[in-house]
């Protein structure tokens, strides 16, 4: 379940493409980069790819990202059918430039081509120059499978830059193993020429890797750049984060009128924690998100006084801002870059094509707290879903510093529940329930902290089983303080619920109403990715049924204990004279396992779905 | 006409999501806000509201610039912050169309100004939007949008803002839409129509606004002459209007909402010839076939030749006829996922490959009319647009087209949006009650389409249950016109055929051993399903538990919600029937069944019936669940909510065979 929005601030300039549909095979693409000095170079591009069928249709409509410094020279192609025959010629008019974004403001701006092909399979093929003036910190990537989808099959993707005498280059592979060839070119220049084929990522399946963890990409790029303008070096992480720390450090003056209101609101504090604090939930109360892209290509923090006089800003802007009013009462911080889609960035090869997000780090003592400043209304320092365990670089003073943020234990992942359900004989029944839950799975329950009562009551009785219950009352609290157990806790009590299905002197009841939503991952024979589970978590849940005079339980299940290297599971049924208790326990365990234990976690989740759905049989007395 | 009939278009692509206002005496004093407007937590009509629409105006006027007309729209309005969710609130977007430098078809927005009030130690500070904080983005090449984003937002910040759009687009008035997402306190609207531009007035919506009207005088200055006429003043008030949110089951919320539409009549400018815009259906019709992206397109049949290679023509059965030629024409052009009321020439269409539905749906009306079976176009809209009132004739107010093809008494339609299936299946968009049939003689025929396309569905299911639970299957199915096409659909979408299986039964719990699906891309039939499954029932040894429908009607009821405030709309009328015969196993026999159900709601929509008889060694379960209407009005929505409620309690119905003694 995801609950944070991803905030990006990097941009891609290749083609953005995204492919819900199957069957695209690409059958050439070939980037040619020519290099004609510091910050100016050409980028031509030929894509050729037959969309098989009509579930390929949305590959045939692109966007081409530009901006004030990547231009659109040039835009042909064909669209061709299978027996060869042109069905339609591409032309550069064709493309709209739309500069609709979510976004408040940024410099860049899509080329939109809208087409629907008429027939299956189409051969489309598109050639562009895109002309780059204002600098890079890369060169344009090898990024051959720029696929969000499975479902692309790349026969071949070649790429070739050529640079001019002087200027240097060197790279870094990803998930790629072929040679890279280099050569010099008649002028003393260097060329580079990678090539790749075959490239097939077949289904994604449930517990893997993402593709974008999977696909080959190689970074090339130059030991310095010169990049909108600021001269820059990234032979490391050291000097690339000293550079991102000086972009960060530049405006970074409040009026003495603000700073004094700083130090008024945080002079009374007894601690470094609490100033931050304080600080933290001023920036809740004052600020909101807006998207920027601008500045340094959407690398530069806008200036803190403009955030301050805004009361807006981006994750790099908030972040900024909140390291410049910590900087005010004393407390260093570090403006971090990090990625939310990628857990791993190269450590021995410094860019910023892996980042899009923006966070601070506070370092105490022998602790370090981690901001989100993008999001202040999490408690201070909770590290959520999309950063934890991801690597991040600080740019700090002395330079950058490559770092993993932590990731919290998967036992204090916990959702507790006690239900009691108090059944009549027609079937129907009132139920009380109280949900905590904590951690990561609190931050699954943030989205319904800000739900209407009225949604926030439907959205429980799709969570919870409760069929056509009528709530007498619901309530949902956050428990958040600075560095300590984040909670969330659901209280509901609701009545007339179908809880029970009559048949004559029988009910048969539900056994579990928390986890009608549960199901067990698919099967897969063909399983080949390692098995990735990204967290863990434990769900316990102690059911206390009331069932109505002269009925007993008919069904007695058994009581079970499953136990595997990735997870837990128990469950009990105790029946007594006048109540049934059930208690169930799961804990999965976050790890790394060969493709061959697929099966069996498939086979646990099955008999914990089972469980969960398990129905129990009340019989009248005779 | 063609002009005015694209920038028409146009134009209503531009609809405003902006708002409205007030308490109980609206402040209508412009940049300072009310001690109480500043200091208030909630709004008590809406207590939990994020934020609230405190007074809006709205006028539109009219002047004469340099000989010709311009409109003038100017917006004032005040927002209350309550809540840090209720911020983004404070970004605005402001669409307007835009046509580079083409004088005389552009809108200007014009002196923006916009602030915002807090509270600070008491005093109320403000802070104005700069330049720095509006932007224009392009969205096509005559479309843009204003995005100002203002500053110092908290909880229990006023903002405020005014602009004014001059338009070119004097002959069309913006609509005026009076809710939003968030709730409007106090509302205004006056706009003085010059007696040369007839207008019509269309009010829609559930609340009671305040309309005063009365005629006024009017002059315009051009240099040193003034001209005067007469002018209709309308002025409109609204008070306490509530959000508009969407709840399940609604394709727009904002057809339900408040809204107030001018439609031009006619200009009658003194000394330039009278222009007469649609005054009635029949102009509209006329209008329509004199089109040339719409009449003009189904003169002529564009696939003659190859039908006449088809032998299309040689064919006599009339539905055969009718599915050789939507073959022909969907080999032919794609549809290109537009819908629209407005075509593009068949040439345009054969040679790309592909068009809108309506281009298509003229298409085929061209072949079907040549052919020798009559077919007409039928405009409607969309039931995402609107309300539509045939009342109010109105070209603006239709979003697209259907072919009728009358047939006897009755008649089939087919809508060329819909890709996978022939006759008598429309997108549940399109099913409405009141379609317009365009024909140059017959005037004022209208269809109902909500009896078109059905979803429908038939099911045979045998089962034996043997003594451990386990009851091993085989079922039988036929699925027909929407229902076909919503398997087909799904067929499609999934990768193959395991994942279709995959996400078909995922709720029933059944292991399938065998599976085949007939005429799934054969349009012209019904999709027939073939299955044999098991699924493991709960036994006990003495006891066998059997669900007695074996597959759940429903898993969960869509309606969770107590109260409703908008109309439900379910998208197609049904009608299911499933039958099951259950064999017992030797030596055990029915201890109980469970009661007939035989639920209906009021006025004849939803009904469900199902019984089981039980025989000597087997059980005979018979079910049915139809629709006949769409549309449930709030006020019925405890009944809708009932009827799933008591459909989903019924799913789970269990039948309980015990061991013979």
């Amino acid at each position: 379940m995801r609950t944070h929005n991803v905030f990006i601030f990097l941009v891609s300039l290749l083609v953005v493409t995204t492919v819900k549909a199957q069957m695209i095979v690409v059958n050439d693409a070939a980037t040619v980069v020519n290099v004609k000095d510091m910050t100016n170079a050409t980028v031509n591009e030929k894509l050729s790819f037959t969309i098989m069928n009509e579930r390929g249709k949305d590959m045939a409509s692109s966007a081409i990202m530009c901006s004030p410094y990547e231009k659109l020279a040039k835009f042909e192609g064909t669209a061709v059918d299978s027996q060869g025959k042109v069905l339609h010629k591409f032309k550069k008019n064709e493309l709209i430039k739309n500069e609709l974004t979510e976004n408040f403001t940024t410099d860049v701006f899509r080329m939109v081509l809208d087409y629907t092909p008429p027939c299956y399979p189409i051969t489309i093929t598109w050639e562009w120059q895109l002309d780059m003036s204002g600098g890079w910190i890369t060169y344009p990537s090898f990024i051959p499978y720029p696929y969000n989808s499975h479902d692309v099959k790349v026969e071949h993707a070649s790429y070739r830059l050529t640079l001019p005498k002087g200027l240097d280059c060197e790279y870094k592979k990803i998930n790629f193993d072929s040679e890279i060839q280099q050569s010099t070119t008649a002028d003393g220049g260097k060329e580079y020429f990678v090539e790749a084929s075959n490239l097939e990522f077949g289904d994604r399946g449930s517990y893997s890797a993402s593709l974008s963890e999977r696909v080959p990409l190689v970074f090339f790029a130059s030991p310095t750049f010169r990049y909108r303008g600021v001269d820059g070096k990234r032979t490391n992480w050291k000097e690339f984060g000293g550079w991102i720390y000086n972009l960060a450090s530049k405006d970074f003056k409040f009026s003495h009128d603000f700073e004094r209101q700083i130090h008024a609101m945080t002079d009374t504090c007894t601690s470094n924690l609490s100033k931050i604090d304080v600080l933290y939930r001023y920036l809740e109360k004052t600020t909101r998100y807006v998207s920027i892209q601008l500045g340094i290509g959407g690398l530069k923090p806008l200036p803190v006084d403009y955030t301050q006089k805004t009361g807006f800003g981006d994750c790099k802007g908030l972040s900024n801002y909140m390291r410049a009013m910590l900087d005010v009462v004393g407390i260093p911080s570090y403006f971090t870059i990090i990625s939310t889609k990628n857990r791993r960035l190269t450590p021995d090869f410094a860019n910023s094509n892996q980042c899009n997000h923006a966070i601070l780090c506070v370092p105490q003592g022998n602790d370090t707290i981690w901001v989100e400043c993008t999001n202040p209304s999490l408690p201070l320092g909770y590290v959520h879903e999309d950063i934890a365990g991801h690597d991040a670089l600080l740019a700090t003073p002395g330079g950058g510093k490559f770092v993993t943020l932590p990731q919290y234990a998967d036992s204090l992942n916990l959702q507790q529940s006690r239900v009691a359900v108090n059944l009549a004989a027609d079937g129907t029944a009132s139920m009380g329930i109280v949900q905590k839950s904590f951690y990561r799975q609190y931050e699954d329950k943030i989205p319904l902290r800000y739900f209407e009562e009225k949604k926030f009551r439907e959205k429980l009785l799709s969570m919870i089983y409760a069929p056509s219950g009528a709530f007498k009352t619901s309530s949902i609290v956050e428990e958040k303080n600075p560095l300590s157990a984040p909670c969330m806790t659901i209280n509901a009590e609701l009545e007339n619920i179908h809880y029970g299905t009559v048949t004559g002197n029988r009910i048969f009841l539900l056994a579990n109403p928390v986890h009608k939503n549960y199901r067990a991952v698919k099967k897969d024979d063909k399983r080949s990715q390692d098995v990735i589970i990204r967290y863990g978590y434990v769900d316990e849940e102690e059911i206390e049924f009331i069932i109505p005079d002269g009925y007993e339980l008919e069904n007695k299940p058994e009581a079970l204990v499953v136990k595997e290297p990735f997870g837990t599971f128990t469950w009990a049924v105790v029946p007594s004279d006048k109540t049934i208790k059930v208690i169930t326990r799961l804990d999965m365990h976050s790890g790394q396992w060969p493709a061959s234990i697929y099966t069996k976690i498939q086979e646990f989740e099955k008999n914990v779905e089972k469980i969960y759905n398990q129905r129990l049989v009340l019989k009248k007395n005779d | 006409m063609k002009k005015i009939f694209f920038l028409i278009m146009a134009m209503m692509a531009l609809a405003l999501t902006a708002s409205a206002q007030s308490l109980e005496k609206p402040n209508l004093k412009w940049g300072n806000p009310t001690q109480e407007e500043m200091s208030m937590t909630s709004y008590s009509p809406d207590p939990e509201a994020e934020a609230v629409v405190l007074c809006k105006t709205t006028s539109q006027r009219y002047d004469l610039v340099a000989g010709d007309f311009k409109l003038y729209y100017q917006v004032k309005c005040r927002i209350k912050i309550l809540k840090n969710e209720g911020k983004d609130q404070a970004n605005i977007a402001i669409p307007y169309y835009y046509n580079g430098n083409k004088l005389g078809s552009r809108e200007e927005i014009e002196s923006f100004k916009g602030t915002s009030f807090n509270l600070v130690n008491g005093k109320v500070v403000k802070d104005k939007v700069s330049k720095d904080m509006i932007t224009h983005e392009d969205i096509s090449k005559t479309r843009r949008v204003m995005k100002v984003t203002f500053p110092k937002v908290e909880a229990g910040t006023v903002i405020e803002y005014e602009y004014t759009i001059n338009s070119d687009f004097y002959f069309n008035v913006r609509d005026w839409v009076v809710q939003s997402s968030i709730p409007v306190a106090y509302t205004s609207y006056e706009i003085t129509i010059p007696e040369w531009f007839r207008q019509s007035l269309n009010m829609t919506g559930r609340y009671n606004l305040d309309v005063n009207k009365k005629t006024v005088n009017m002059s315009f200055h051009e240099g040193t002459q003034s001209i005067t006429c007469n002018g209709e003043r309308y002025e409109i008030h609204g008070k306490n209007l509530p959000a508009l949110k969407k709840e399940p089951f609604v394709f727009n919320p904002m057809v339900y909402g408040q809204k107030v539409a001018f439609e031009i009549v006619g200009i009658a400018i003194p000394g330039v010839a009278y222009k007469s815009f649609a005054v009635n259906w029949d102009d509209i019709d006329k209008q329509l076939l004199n089109d040339d992206d719409f009449g003009d397109v189904m003169k002529k049949n564009p696939l003659k030749k190859e039908m006449q290679e088809a032998g299309i023509y040689d064919i006599t059965d009339r539905t055969e006829k009718i599915n050789a030629i939507i073959r022909l024409l969907r080999s032919r052009v794609k549809w290109n996922e537009k819908i629209s009321l407005s075509g593009s020439s068949a040439s345009k269409a054969l040679k790309e490959g592909s068009a809108s539905n309506t281009t298509l749906n003229l298409m085929l009306t061209a072949m079907l009319n040549d052919a020798g079976i009559e077919a007409h176009p039928a405009v409607l809209c969309t039931r995402d647009e609107g309300p539509f009132m045939p009342t109010r004739p109105s070209m603006e107010t239709l979003s697209t087209t259907v072919v009728v093809i009358p047939n006897g008494q009755n008649f089939d339609c087919v809508d060329c949006s819909i890709e996978h299936s022939g006759i008598n299946v429309l997108n549940p968009l399109m099913v409405v009650n009141n379609a317009r049939i365009v024909h140059p003689k017959i005037h004022d025929w209208w269809i109902d389409l909500t009896t078109k396309s059905i979803a429908s569905s038939r099911s045979f299911i045998t089962a034996s249950i043997d003594e451990n639970g386990l009851v091993t299957a085989t079922r039988k199915s036929i699925y027909q016109d929407a229902e076909a096409d919503d398997i087909r659909d799904d067929y499609r979408d999934a990768k193959d055929e395991a994942e279709f299986l995959q996400e078909r039964f995922k709720n029933d719990n059944i292991e399938i051993q065998d599976y085949s699906i007939e005429d799934i891309d054969d349009f012209t039939k019904p999709v027939k399903e073939t299955m044999s499954f098991t699924q493991q029932q709960t036994c006990t040894g003495d006891h066998i538990y059997v669900n007695q429908l074996i597959f759940p009607l429903i898993s969960e009821s869509p309606f969770k919600s107590e109260t409703r405030i908008l109309p439900v709309d379910l998208p197609y009328q049904e009608n299911h029937n499933i039958s099951i015969v259950f064999t017992i196993p030797d030596g055990w026999e029915v201890e109980e069944t469970p009661k007939p159900i035989a639920l209906i709601t009021e006025n004849n929509g939803l009904a469900l019936k199902v019984l089981s008889q039980v025989n000597e060694k087997t059980i005979n379960v018979s079910c049915r669940l139809t629709n006949n209407r769409l549309l449930y009005a709030p006020e019925e929505y405890v009944g809708v909510k009932m009827f799933f409620d008591d459909m989903q309690k019924h799913s789970k119905d269990m039948i309980v065979l015990r061991k013979k003694q």
